[in-house]
């Protein structure tokens, strides 16, 4: 992995990890106890190149559905978020195309680490689980048309929250963050579009041929990173709606390099129950 | 910081979040004539998988078209060298498709005999009122069934195979009116290929039982012999029930690709079937594509697919009796390998007959 990617990584990490906490000061309200159900829309701006594929960079447009979980308490958070991205992918150069549908499904759980700037944040740091598939299918291909991804992680999750007061209404802004440290990831193979462990067709141990598919990796081969800057607006009923920017970015060196990223923004309605 | 200023921030911070990440996305090759020939012949070089068993020198392709290219020069140049470069594998498989212009190598039929005419079986065999049942032209000669099938591009689904078999097939009806059909002829001269899943639809109707047909060897490294270990494909019996009867496959050079595949699974399945004609064109790898920097889309053999014997399909399959078309027969507007068939399968279930 080049310098040029480090530096962009602890830049992104830190100007967002620096932007928050300077945020809204104004007053500090925590409620002591939410549980929210999500379901919203959104647009995707996903890129990628996929060595394995294509010598080409594909960008393209993608509609988003996200729905989730929240469970808020003071003193912990767990979250449970799914989107859904479906859109056309093109390049510069050619006429190619590429449909692009993307799943990510992320669970985290996060406890209050403490209350900064006089209370008025809150920082809450522990862990996710982090899904993702990927399908990118080139329209021009016969026999590898299909370039199928699914990473599963575990990573160190981070968030920072500050509740303050506009219009006389309590508004939370929020960022979030992870980084994936271990990803067991499944990817074509070298020389075909199907995992390795299904290349035999007479196989059906599906857990033995996943497993086959699969590479436990690290930072080393396996990079992503993902950040989210949410604002929750106070409706009736203690339901809110939420406005969240989303950078996802990917880097996968097996069994070639692929690189895939998408700047995401979605509007939620979150039902109190 | 009040609440305009950390917006400010955060429109700032999103514009270099972007920028840098176009820096992590720049792409390995640029769109220049160099890049694009450094860019396939690296790709090819890396997951071709027929270098070994054509005995092809791939460094020395190199060497001797990389001084041809450079930056600036004309597309239809570059495409010319890009293609002359291709040709060197010796392959059907092997296309570059610009807008403009595809290159391919056909050398596999255009330097053997044709040993086929659909307009002198469609007006001598098929006549008018043959059936079309999806893709399968087929009709009854002389109590034998005869089927032609021009593409494995054309889907056959289950139940049209199984049409075609209950169909010429001995049977005997509810008012005890009996059909002797005495054989089929399985016409596949002409059929360029297409979908292996078609073959394999095909070949499970006159399996008898489950058995072993091939080996699959997929790349799994960048060295020319990094292939995975083989692994093997089986055809079994399927649909509503299998021919019983004498199977004759008609082939010739133009059989390419799935066809070629289809010919060495029949082969493959025993005493009931017969490969007759002339040799398959070959096609043993499943072809993959891939795209240039400019655009330009191409596709090359990406697996080696042997028999269970060992020997690579890339080079065709030789038939079991071996006849070509005779010039005296296609004056007399006779196909000299329908008349071998018909002659055949009625020899048999004489024989059959008598025992």
């Amino acid at each position: 992995m080049n310098t040029r990617f480090w530096l962009v990584v602890l830049f992104s990490l830190f100007s967002s990890l620096g932007g928050t906490p300077l945020a809204f000061a104004q007053e500090a309200a925590m409620p002591v106890r939410e549980r929210f159900f999500n379901l919203g829309g959104g647009y995707t701006l996903p890129k990628f190149i996929d060595k394995s594929f294509s010598e080409l960079r594909y960008q393209g447009h993608a509609a988003s559905a996200v729905g989730g979980f929240q469970f808020r308490k003071p003193a912990h958070l767990h979250h449970l978020d799914f989107r859904f991205d479906y859109g056309e992918m093109t390049t510069a150069a050619g006429f190619a195309v590429v449909d692009y549908f993307r799943f990510e499904g992320n669970y985290a759980y996060q406890r209050l680490i403490r209350s900064l700037w006089q209370g008025r944040i809150q920082w809450y740091a522990g862990g996710s689980l982090n899904t993702l598939w990927t399908l990118w299918i080139y329209n021009n291909y016969t026999n590898n048309a299909y370039d199928n991804s699914v990473y599963g992680s575990l990573s160190p999750h981070t968030s920072l929250f500050y509740h303050f007061t506009l219009f006389n209404r309590t508004f939370r802004a929020g960022f979030s963050a992870y980084l994936p440290l271990l990803t067991l990831a499944m990817r074509p193979t070298y020389g075909a579009s199907s995992f390795a462990g299904f290349l035999d067709d007479e196989r059906d141990d599906t857990f033995r041929q996943l497993l086959e598919s699969s590479q436990l990796t690290s930072l080393n081969k396996f990079f992503r990173y993902s950040n989210t800057f949410s604002l929750e607006y106070p409706l009736k009923n203690a339901n809110r709606l939420r406005l969240s920017y989303e950078w996802n970015i990917l880097r996968y060196s097996e069994p070639r390099v692929v690189k895939a990223a998408s700047h995401n923004i979605t509007i939620a309605t979150m039902f109190n129950f | 910081m009040n609440f305009k200023k950390l917006s400010v921030c955060l429109m700032l911070a999103l514009p270099l979040f972007m920028s840098c990440e176009e820096a992590i996305f720049r792409e390995e090759y640029e769109n220049t004539a160099e890049d694009i020939f450094e860019s396939l012949w690296t790709t090819v070089d890396e997951n071709y998988t027929f270098f070994d068993a054509k005995d092809i020198d791939w460094d020395a392709v190199y060497t001797a078209n990389r001084p041809r290219i450079e930056n600036g020069m004309r597309s239809d140049s570059l495409f010319e060298v890009l293609s002359d470069m291709l040709a060197v594998l010796r392959d059907g498989h092997v296309n570059l498709q610009a807008g403009f212009d595809l290159s391919r190598y056909w050398e596999w039929y255009l330097d053997y005999p044709q040993n086929f005419d659909f307009s002198l079986v469609e007006r001598n065999y098929l006549g008018d009122d043959y059936q079309i049942t999806g893709p399968f032209y087929n009709r009854m000669i002389d109590s034998v069934g005869y089927v032609y099938y021009k593409s494995f591009e054309n889907k056959v689904s289950g139940s049209l195979i199984d049409y075609i078999v209950s169909l010429y097939s001995s049977r005997v009806s509810g008012d005890n009116d009996t059909t002797i059909v005495k054989g089929l002829i399985l016409d596949v001269r002409d059929n360029g290929g297409g979908s292996v899943k078609n073959a394999e639809t095909i070949a499970s109707r006159f399996a008898q039982e489950k058995k072993l047909v091939q080996y699959w060897q997929y790349k799994d490294g960048p060295g020319h012999n990094d292939l995975t270990k083989p692994i093997p494909k089986y055809i079994e019996p399927g649909g509503d029930r299998q021919y019983q009867g004498l199977v004759v496959v008609l082939a010739n050079r133009s059989c390419y690709s799935a066809t070629n595949f289809f010919v060495q699974i029949m082969k493959s399945l025993g005493n009931n079937v017969v490969i007759m004609g002339d040799s398959t064109g070959g096609g043993g790898g499943l072809p993959i594509n891939r795209e240039l920097p400019n655009g330009w889309i191409y596709r090359f053999s990406s697996t080696v697919t042997k028999t269970v014997a060992g020997e690579n399909i890339e080079f065709g399959i030789a038939p079991d009796i071996r006849v070509d078309m005779k010039e005296e027969d296609q004056a007399r507007g006779k196909d000299t390998l329908i008349e071998a068939a018909l002659r055949l399968i009625k020899e048999s279930y004489d024989r059959s007959r008598r025992q």
